[in-house]
Parts: C-alpha cells; sequence; structure tokens
C-alpha cells in the first residue's frame, strides 16, 4: 500500500470500535487497514448508519477504539503512536495533538456565533499560540472570497459562506490532516462544487491531507485520490458489523 | 504546552456580550436581589450609626454620677485614671460648696450657679473643641452664656461667700470665658473652672485662707507632734512622783536614759550627775497637750523639761543630713553646753521665718554661709521642699532646727503638707475629696465601668439603660438582616446555578466544538465560572448605582428627622466592597454545577450533533 518516496501521514491497522446504540444494539466497525499520505485527499462514502460518524469520531481521536494494533501519526521526524497515548489513557496528550495537528470541517460549519468571522478564524491559533498568522488570514481570505467578512458575525452570513469559513478555519493553523464532515451538505450542487474545489486548493497549497466523508460521489470525484466504502454484515439480531475498504476505481 | 484557561475569560465575555438581551436580563434579576438588601443594610446601618454617633457625641451618655457625697482619696483618683475603662476623671468638692454668685458683667445682679471642675481630657470639652480652662480661665454652658448675655471673651465675676463668727464674708474671682459649650452639652446654668478654683473656694467656705487669692481665714497647720519629752533634775525624782506625771497627760510610760544615750542619739552633751527622764507614748506621739500638762505638774521643782523629736532625715540637694528638733531653755542650754542654738524653749506660736532656722555641722562651713538661706527636703508621704536660714554651725555631727518645725515634719510622715511661701508656713493638704465626675472612655465601657465601682461599694447612675436599647435595636436589626439577606442570597444562588446551567445545556454543541479545537476539560470547566463572575461583577455593580439612587432617594425623604451630617440610609465603602466580594463568591459557587456540566461534554458531540 505504500506508495514509494512518499511517507504516510496516518496510519492505522486492525482497529475494532464498538459503539452501543440507545436501542440497545451494538454497531462494530472494523479497519483492517487505512494509510493517508501527505496532501492526499481521502474520500469516505456510504449510505446512513454504515459508519462514516464512527470513523471521523475514531480518527478526530474522540472515540477511543476496543481492540487496536497500530495508529501512528508521523509528523515530519516524529512518529505518534496513538495506540499507546489510548492505552495510557493519556486524554491530554491526545487533546494536544487534536489541537495542533488536525483541523476540522463540521457539516454547517461549527462556528462559535458569538465570535466574530475573524475570532473563529483565528481561534485555533491562538490555542497553539501561533502569533504570525495574520497575513496568512487576510491572503487565504482574499483567495476564498471571504475578505469582507472578517468582522461579520456567523449568523450573517450565507450556507456557503459559513462553509468557507469552517475550511479556512480548519486548515489556517497549519495542521497535517483536516477532517470533514459532509461539508457541503448544507448547500446547492453549484456552490458545493465551487467549495470543494477552493478546499482541495487549499489543501494542496498548504500540503494538508483530507479525510472527507460524504454521500456525493460525483462531487468529489475529480478532487479526491482516493475513496473508501463500507461492507455491511448482520451476524445476529442487534449486531451490526461494518468494514472500511478501499473502492478501486 | 500551556493551559488554554487565559483564552476563556474572553469567549465569556464575547458570549454574554452576544447574548445581550439574556445576559442583561440575568444582571437585572441578580441585582434585584442585591439592591434591595443593601438597602436594608444602609437603613439598618445608617440608623444604628446615627443612634450610635449620637451616644458617642454627647459625652452625657459617657457619663456615670456617683450618688452618694463620701471622702475619695487621692489614690483613687490615681487608681482610676490607669483603669482602661476610664476616659476622663476629675474630683469635685461638696455641692453645698460649689454653689458660687455670677456677677454679670457690667452690671451689680448677681444670681447662683453651680461650678463645675475640668481639666485636661474633659469630654464635654473636648466635643466642643474648647481648651481647657487654665488659672482664672472658664467655660459656660449654654444655658449660664445664654440667660445673661454672655459672650466667648467676657470677664465676669464670681463672688464666694461664707459665714463665720456670726457674720458673712465674701471673697471674688474674676474670670476669663474662653468658650461656651453647645447646647446640647447641658442648658443647666454652670461654669466650668480649673480644679484648683473650686478647691480654693471650698476651703475659703469651710474658713479657711487662700493666700495666693488674698481671700482672709485660717490656715490648717500641721499638728506639732513630739516623740518625747525629756526631764533633766540634778536628784533623782521619786519614781511616785514620776509616775502621778502620767496621770490624764496622755503620756504612757517614762524611762531613765543615760547621758550617753542621748549623746548618741541626739548629740547632745549632759553631764553625768543629771538625771534623765525620758517620757513617751508607745508607737504614737505627744502632743502638745501632753507637753504643757507635765510642764505644768512640774513648776515648782528643780527640774527642766525639754520636748524632742528624733532625728529626721532632711535633704540639702542629694545630701542628706540628720536634723534633730531641739528648743531648749536658757538653763538648759546652760546645763548641756548648748549655745551653739540661737532660738529658745518651744513656743508654739512661734511661726514665720522664726521656724525655719537650722544649725548645720561644722563640716558645712565654706558650703554655706551663716544667715544664708537654703532649700531642704522632706521626704514624707509626699515631698515637702521649703527655705530655711542657716543661723549657725555646730561640732556635732547633728543638724538642729527649732522643735516647732521638726514637730510639723514629724506630721508629714502621716499626712501630706506643703509649704505656703506667702506665709511662710505649712498648711495641711487636702486628703482627699469629696465626689468626682468621671467619664467611660466608650459608650461600650460604660457598664463594666458601672460595674466596677459598684463592686468597690460606690453607687453611680449612668444611662445605661439608652446604650442597651440601642445595642438590642443594633442586635435585632442584624438578626433581622441576616435572615432577609440568607432569604436573598438563596434565591441569588437558585437563580444563577439555573441560569448558567441552562445556558451550558443550550450551548452544549458551541462548548463540543471548543473541545474538538482542543480546549482541555479543565479549561472549560471555567467557561461559566467565569461567566457566572462576570454576570455577578455587573449585577454588583447595577446594584451598587441602585443603592445610592435609592438611599439618595430616602436620606433625602427623612434629611428633617436627622441632625446634620447624619443619614438614614448608608453603607461604609468596606461593606460595599464586602457585598461585591460575596457576589463574586457565590456566583462562583453557583456556577460550579454548570462547570462540572461543561467539563463533562465530549469533544464527539460536535461531529455527531453537527
Amino acid at each position: 500500500m505504500h506508495e514509494k518516496g512518499v511517507q504516510n501521514l496516518l496510519e492505522v491497522k486492525g482497529a475494532r470500535i464498538v459503539r452501543k446504540r440507545q436501542s440497545g444494539s451494538a454497531f462494530e466497525l472494523l479497519v483492517p487497514e487505512f494509510h493517508l499520505k501527505r496532501g492526499e485527499m481521502v474520500c469516505v462514502i456510504g449510505e446512513s448508519g454504515c459508519g462514516k460518524s464512527t470513523l471521523l469520531d475514531f480518527l478526530a481521536l474522540v472515540l477511543r477504539p476496543e481492540e487496536i494494533e497500530r495508529f501512528k501519526l508521523t509528523i515530519g521526524d516524529e512518529h505518534l503512536k496513538i495506540d499507546r497515548f489510548w492505552k495510557e489513557g493519556e486524554e491530554k496528550g491526545l487533546s494536544d495533538i487534536r489541537r495542533k495537528h488536525l483541523g476540522y470541517v463540521l457539516q454547517t460549519g461549527g462556528l462559535l456565533p458569538f465570535l466574530s468571522v475573524r475570532q473563529n478564524l483565528l481561534l485555533p491559533s491562538r490555542l497553539n499560540q501561533k502569533k504570525d498568522v495574520k497575513n496568512r488570514l487576510l491572503r487565504l481570505s482574499r483567495r476564498i472570497g471571504i475578505q469582507n467578512l472578517l468582522d461579520e458575525k456567523p449568523k450573517s452570513l450565507s450556507g456557503g459562506q459559513r462553509q468557507r469559513v469552517a475550511i479556512l478555519r480548519a486548515v489556517l493553523h497549519g495542521p497535517e490532516m483536516v477532517l470533514a464532515d459532509e461539508p457541503t451538505a448544507a448547500v446547492d450542487r453549484k456552490r458545493a462544487q465551487r467549495i470543494i474545489d477552493q478546499f482541495r486548493e487549499l489543501s494542496k497549497r498548504q500540503e494538508t491531507s483530507i479525510i472527507m466523508v460524504t454521500h456525493d460521489e460525483k462531487l468529489v470525484e475529480n478532487v479526491a485520490d482516493r475513496w473508501f466504502g463500507f461492507k455491511m454484515e448482520y451476524p445476529r439480531r442487534g449486531l451490526i458489523k461494518s468494514s472500511l475498504y478501499e473502492i478501486q476505481h | 504546552m500551556k493551559s488554554n484557561i487565559r483564552l476563556i475569560p474572553g469567549l465569556a465575555i464575547y458570549d454574554l456580550r452576544h447574548e445581550f438581551i439574556l445576559s442583561t436580563c440575568l444582571v437585572i434579576a441578580i441585582s434585584s436581589v442585591i439592591a434591595p438588601l443593601l438597602i436594608l443594610l444602609g437603613l439598618k446601618s445608617g440608623t444604628i450609626k446615627s443612634l450610635r454617633k449620637r451616644l458617642v457625641n454627647d459625652p452625657s451618655f459617657r457619663e456615670l454620677r456617683p450618688t452618694e457625697t463620701r471622702e475619695y482619696p487621692r489614690s483613687w483618683f490615681e487608681k482610676m485614671k490607669r483603669d482602661e475603662d476610664v476616659g476622663f476623671i476629675i474630683p469635685t468638692i461638696l455641692p453645698a460648696s460649689s454653689t458660687v454668685y455670677l456677677i454679670m458683667p457690667g452690671k451689680k445682679d448677681k444670681v447662683l450657679m453651680d461650678i463645675i471642675p475640668t481639666g485636661k481630657g474633659d469630654p464635654l470639652l473636648e466635643a466642643s473643641q474648647i481648651r481647657v480652662p487654665l488659672g482664672n480661665e472658664c467655660v459656660l454652658s449654654f444655658g449660664a452664656a445664654n440667660k445673661f448675655g454672655i459672650k466667648k471673651g467676657d470677664t465676669i465675676s464670681l463672688k464666694v461667700s461664707r459665714f463665720r463668727s456670726g457674720r458673712y464674708e465674701y471673697a471674688t474671682q474674676k474670670l476669663r470665658v474662653i468658650g461656651i459649650l453647645p447646647e446640647q452639652y447641658g442648658t443647666l446654668e454652670r461654669i466650668y473652672a480649673p480644679l484648683d478654683l473650686l478647691l480654693d473656694i471650698e476651703a475659703f467656705k469651710e474658713g479657711r485662707a487662700v493666700s495666693k487669692r488674698g481671700w482672709k481665714g485660717s490656715f490648717s497647720r500641721p499638728y506639732k507632734r513630739f516623740d518625747g519629752v525629756l526631764v533633766f533634775s540634778k536628784k533623782a525624782l521619786d519614781p511616785l512622783f514620776l509616775n502621778s506625771l502620767l496621770i490624764e497627760s496622755g503620756l504612757a510610760r517614762y524611762g531613765k536614759v543615760s547621758a550617753k544615750e542621748l549623746e548618741s542619739n541626739y548629740g547632745l552633751h549632759v553631764p553625768e550627775e543629771i538625771f534623765i527622764y525620758k517620757f513617751s507614748v508607745p508607737r504614737g506621739n505627744v502632743t502638745v497637750f501632753s507637753y504643757r500638762a507635765i510642764k505644768n505638774r512640774l513648776r515648782g521643782f528643780n527640774a527642766r523639761i525639754l520636748p524632742f523629736t528624733k532625728p529626721l532625715p532632711l535633704f540639702i540637694g542629694d545630701k542628706e543630713i540628720k536634723v534633730v528638733g531641739f528648743s531648749p531653755d536658757e538653763k538648759i542650754k546652760e546645763l548641756l553646753n548648748a549655745f551653739f542654738v540661737p532660738w529658745n524653749e518651744f513656743n508654739e506660736k512661734r511661726s514665720g521665718k522664726d521656724v525655719f532656722k537650722i544649725v548645720l555641722p561644722m563640716s558645712f562651713i565654706g558650703k554655706f554661709q551663716k544667715d544664708s538661706k537654703i532649700e531642704v527636703t522632706f521626704k514624707g508621704v509626699k515631698n515637702v521642699t521649703f527655705p530655711v536660714t542657716i543661723a549657725g554651725f555646730t561640732k556635732d555631727s547633728f543638724s538642729y532646727c527649732p522643735l516647732e518645725l521638726a514637730s510639723m515634719l514629724n506630721t508629714a510622715r502621716t499626712r501630706e503638707i506643703h509649704f505656703d511661701k506667702n506665709s511662710i508656713s505649712f498648711i495641711l493638704s487636702q486628703t482627699g475629696f469629696r465626689g468626682f465626675r468621671l467619664y467611660a472612655k466608650t459608650i461600650d465601657q460604660v457598664e463594666p465601668l458601672y460595674q466596677k465601682l459598684k463592686a468597690q461599694g460606690i453607687p453611680v447612675i449612668a444611662k445605661l439603660e439608652a446604650i442597651r436599647r440601642i445595642k438590642i435595636l443594633d442586635s435585632g436589626l442584624t438578626r433581622l438582616f441576616w435572615l432577609v439577606a440568607a432569604l436573598g442570597i438563596i434565591g441569588a444562588v437558585c437563580v444563577l446555578t439555573a441560569s448558567l446551567y441552562g445556558s451550558v445545556e443550550r450551548k452544549r454543541s458551541q462548548l463540543a466544538v471548543l473541545r474538538l479545537l482542543g480546549f482541555s476539560r479543565k479549561d472549560l470547566f471555567f467557561f461559566p465560572v467565569f461567566e457566572g463572575l462576570f454576570l455577578a461583577f455587573f449585577s454588583s455593580m447595577l446594584a451598587v448605582i441602585g443603592f445610592e439612587v435609592v438611599s439618595g432617594v430616602i436620606n433625602e425623604v427623612f434629611k428633617n428627622e436627622m441632625r446634620a451630617g447624619e443619614r438614614i440610609c448608608e453603607l461604609s465603602n468596606w461593606i460595599l466592597f464586602a457585598t461585591l466580594a460575596l457576589t463574586l463568591l457565590i456566583s462562583a459557587l453557583s456556577s460550579l454545577v454548570g462547570a462540572w456540566k461543561t467539563s463533562r461534554i465530549d469533544p464527539a458531540e460536535a461531529l455527531r450533533e453537527e
């Protein structure tokens, strides 16, 4: 699976994530093998209830797996063994990794309504005590066309504008990996395509890897490098098993 | 990685500002709890403060008055002055002696008035910011000044009267008025003057002379007391006769004395063949009466009589000398070869400079000259210093003075005397006083002082009930305030707890996003805490403004019922600061439930709920 010369940013092997549902049934997600290269965009597609959100929670380091063989994040020369953090219950370490190396784009943006667009954009950088991001903020906001919205509150933005702000917030502090959960679900097709294109352009420019969950294959078919899907099984009543696999195009 | 708590206060402020209307409502709700409490506390504090101020400012509430006239020794006053509860104490004279006539300036009218002693620390003068009158100065009560139209700076005359030897006698004294007491310190007609003047008035009323003021009368001289009487005889006296001398003489015993003993004890040289008998009273003094009695009985016998005192210590500067009271007649001088003594036999009428003489040992020749005056000090009950004229020198080691002087100094061993330079005589000092003016330091010390005097058997009256009433009112209002405050605080805690908890529930998704972005549980725990603190701060500020406005209105409404400088509703700055601190503390505690709820929010909720 390793492409010669390009180091994997993320390597996951032998993960089993279990989630108990309120109805009493259990959902089990198996990730036999998953990797992500620097600057690569991976799309995860599937129907509702197949495990997309569970995968995203797991990759966002907020859902601990029942079993894990390997979960490694490579930042430059540093190899962060996430599986060890989980085993040792180092929540603060996981929180630090999340803050420094991960970015998030949520379905409706996840912007904080009490902060202005500028404050929303700068918050991850302030959390990481990065001070020289203001010029980059202006440059990138111009690039995606939100430079006039910086002093607005999120509630005065349209759905598309909100998503673009969310995308910029996710990449501005320079994370290695961005997790996006159906970032264009709330906008029309035409705007969605433009947002995805801008997202991809920003990520390439920053060498940021993207893992995007979507149900709209066509939207990402020209920008994604690889696709993943889920194979569902119902071994017995009250148990759903889902396995992640790479779709070969 | 440093904690991101530093970002939380800013986020909390932005959030409160974002929900401006909701935050304002909450601030108004909380301040609506605090402001009435402040007003209630202000009313309680203002009322009690004003009442206490009236008590504290009016010294009459601190006064303890004796209900009986009795003798209070000087030592008692000294002890009382050192008492921690005593603010001011001064002796007074007999009530009958403290009534004087005041003669109006420029008029002949005279009115009877009480004269009261005053001195340094008198609360009436201090409260009125009038200095203490000295010498021939006085302060008048408002009643006295107002009734007779006397102003500060006027000179008034006092006329003191007494009935002596079948006729009225008068003494007058001019006094300059240096101040008038305000009306609130009494409307009775009174003159406040230095204690010296009152003691002089009392002395005059009792028939004594006050030479420094030119008031005539008798003097209270110290009694003349001897240590014994010596009888010299050329032949032995019959013991039966000697015993008969004791009868009704006031003397208790006699004994033979050797010439040697007399020489060693008194420096007197008696020929060996002379019989010497000493008459005395064990552990007591021999009076002039006894001397006269024995002298009369010896009339016709070939015997000489010589009263004596034991050597008395006198100090010339630091040097101590032993002085023997020795007044021999011519025959004794001849017998004892005592012509170095220039004065003659004891004469109880001898007075003035004839008494204040001394014969010093030869060792003083060169230091002092004959007929010069020196100051000597006798250390009796109290030191008394007086001048004596050097009447000569003797080769003996003892010094000698007239027996009239020594016998008075003998009295000074047990009674306080002082030298009066005008009459060149000793005068018995007053031993005690007939009453006192007493003020406790504070109104809180009135009752302890009252109890102390009661324990000493000194009945006094004080305005204890008025003080107790204020204390009861204070404690009652305090309890009432805390009851209302407790209900208010419980209400405020409920409002804040519910609001902050509800706020956390409402903002769950936003808080989850903050967790996802990298804020730790500990960081976010402080988000509701800071929101609570800011709400409490703004509420306190609003409550203080509300209090200032309402208390201003209340004070304006009750203006006519209050004295100058008094306010019915007021709070000191420290209470306002304490209120702020307490509100912040309560809000911090109230936010803990919301804070705990916040810290339980999982970052995954952000991903899922979106």
